[in-house]
């Protein structure tokens, strides 16, 4: 039944897509935590209006599909600004990808700072610390061990979400399988290949995941 | 000499305390005592700023601040100046006994790191837990968690140190351990403000014991006057409450 051999010419053809599902992964996951901080830290420091607009921005995100998002983003955009036309579909998936994923990774980094008591803070302040150097230095190291288990649940969904970047034409490996899947007929062999490669980087992801939290919890409760 | 004059504070329209006068010349211990929820801790909070006070002036030695309108730079300068130490310790988590005590030396007072060293390990060995400077706050007890708190404090070289319940977290048993180090602080001359339970250390350390009660220092005096004959009768009702 299964064309093992198909299966095995299949793959290493995959695996030269890799790196563009591995650099949407890693772009998008760098610019959607530099959001995601900017955007947690409006929300625990209450920024007047801003904090309104940062709520409005995570509820949309997290509101709508991100398929839906893409499309908006690559073929509605360009209509009413043209500017965006010049945009290729890989920097419309990193764009798509790291506003979606921003808005998660907000709530996720919000909540791992909400849960430092605000003890820590008051020590800090207590011998003369200003409010950002108790943040560098005592708040946000704390959340950010806090926020290792989350984060890393975002981006293991960061991940796989990459695929829906062959909907705006950008051939990753979920793409290939596709291509070769409907040149082939080899339905069945195409996409579970594909989904075994996600699964194996995302297996790799919860191992180095587990073992990173065991670390950070070492001598620190 | 430390001067707080008219202190007053209210929540959310409901007045906490108000008028509240306090003196403390260099080495004086005063115990502010009273009933739960009297606005003890708001007290201690506001004068250095953790909450914001509705009226008052603090004088330490030259310097003025009105707790009401001060700006955050003269709040920080006057921290600088007031050690606190927390009910619940409050050491940083993320950072060892040693570093707890270097984090304010090195990043606020700005001594370079090779001076700021030696003064925290001279400070954990006052506190006599020098064999503790890598540990991290999880991994020591309560009391010494506590007097770690203390170095914490005093190592900054405040010119007053305020106490908020420090000992009312620990076991019964390891409560002794802070206040027998607190008892030296004093016989050093230490200036320090604390609020407690511990009647017999007010008893014994106190230069001054302060009643505060519905909103005010009801009564004040030394502590062989006060605890011996009360003068007020709400004074009177609560030490009895307390020795039984
Ligand atoms: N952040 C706050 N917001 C509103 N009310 C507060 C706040 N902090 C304290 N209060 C109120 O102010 C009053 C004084 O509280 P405070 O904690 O200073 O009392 P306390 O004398 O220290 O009590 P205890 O002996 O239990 O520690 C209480 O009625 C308390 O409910
Ligand atoms: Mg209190």
């Amino acid at each position: 039944m299964l064309d093992w051999s198909y299966l095995g010419q299949l793959t290493p053809i995959l695996i030269k897509y890799l790196p563009v599902t591995l650099g949407l992964t890693l772009v998008a996951t760098v610019l959607s935590l530099a959001l995601g901080l900017a955007l947690a830290l409006i929300k625990v420091f209450k920024l007047p209006i801003a904090n309104q607009l940062a709520t409005l921005y995570i509820s949309f995100f997290r509101g709508t599909p991100l398929l839906v998002q893409l499309f908006l983003i690559y073929y509605g955009l360009p209509q009413i600004f043209p500017a965006m036309k010049a945009m290729t579909a890989y920097s419309a998936a990193i764009l798509g990808l790291s506003l979606h994923f921003s808005a998660y990774m907000a709530e996720s980094m919000r909540g791992a700072i909400k849960s430092v008591p605000s003890h820590q803070t008051e020590a800090a302040l207590s011998i003369g610390m200003t409010l950002s150097q108790a943040m560098r230095r005592i708040i946000l190291p704390q959340a950010g061990r806090a926020a290792v288990p989350a984060l890393m649940n975002n981006f293991i969904d960061l991940l796989k979400s990459t695929s829906l970047a062959f909907t705006l034409g950008v051939t990753e490996i979920m793409a290939k399988a596709q291509q070769e899947a409907s040149s082939s007929f080899n339905f069945f062999e195409s996409f579970l290949a594909v989904a075994l490669m996600y699964w194996l980087m995302v297996s790799a992801l919860s191992w180095g995941q587990h073992h990173i939290e065991k670390r950070l919890n070492r001598g620190f409760a | 000499m430390i001067n707080i004059v008219g202190l007053s504070k209210t929540f959310n329209g409901q007045p906490v305390f108000s008028g509240i006068d306090l003196t403390l010349d260099t080495g004086d211990v005063v115990v502010i005592i009273g009933p739960s929820g009297t606005g003890k801790s708001t007290l201690l909070r506001c004068l250095n700023g953790l909450e914001q006070a509705d009226s008052g002036i603090i004088e330490l030695h030259d310097q003025r601040v009105d707790l009401a309108t001060a700006d955050a730079h003269s709040i920080r300068a006057l921290r600088q100046r007031m050690g606190f130490v927390f009910q619940n310790y409050a050491l940083f988590a993320n950072k060892t006994a040693l570093e707890n005590l270097t984090e304010g030396l090195t990043q606020v007072q700005n001594i370079p790191k090779s001076e700021a060293l030696p003064i925290a390990m001279s400070w954990l060995e006052k506190v006599g837990l020098a064999n503790k400077k890598d540990a991290y706050p999880s991994e020591l007890s309560g009391g010494q968690q506590q007097r770690i708190g203390i170095a914490r404090a005093l190592s900054q070289q405040p010119d007053i140190v305020l106490f908020d319940e420090p000992t009312s977290a620990l076991d019964p048993e390891t409560v002794d351990e802070v206040l027998n180090l607190m008892r030296s602080l004093a016989l050093q001359k230490t200036t320090m403000l604390v609020v407690t339970h511990e009647m017999q250390f007010a008893r014994e350390v106190a230069t001054e014991v302060v009643f505060l009660s519905d909103g005010g220092i009801v009564e004040s005096g030394r502590p062989e006057d006060l605890f011996k004959q009360p003068k007020d009768v709400r004074t009177q009702t609560f030490l009895k409450r307390v020795r039984q």
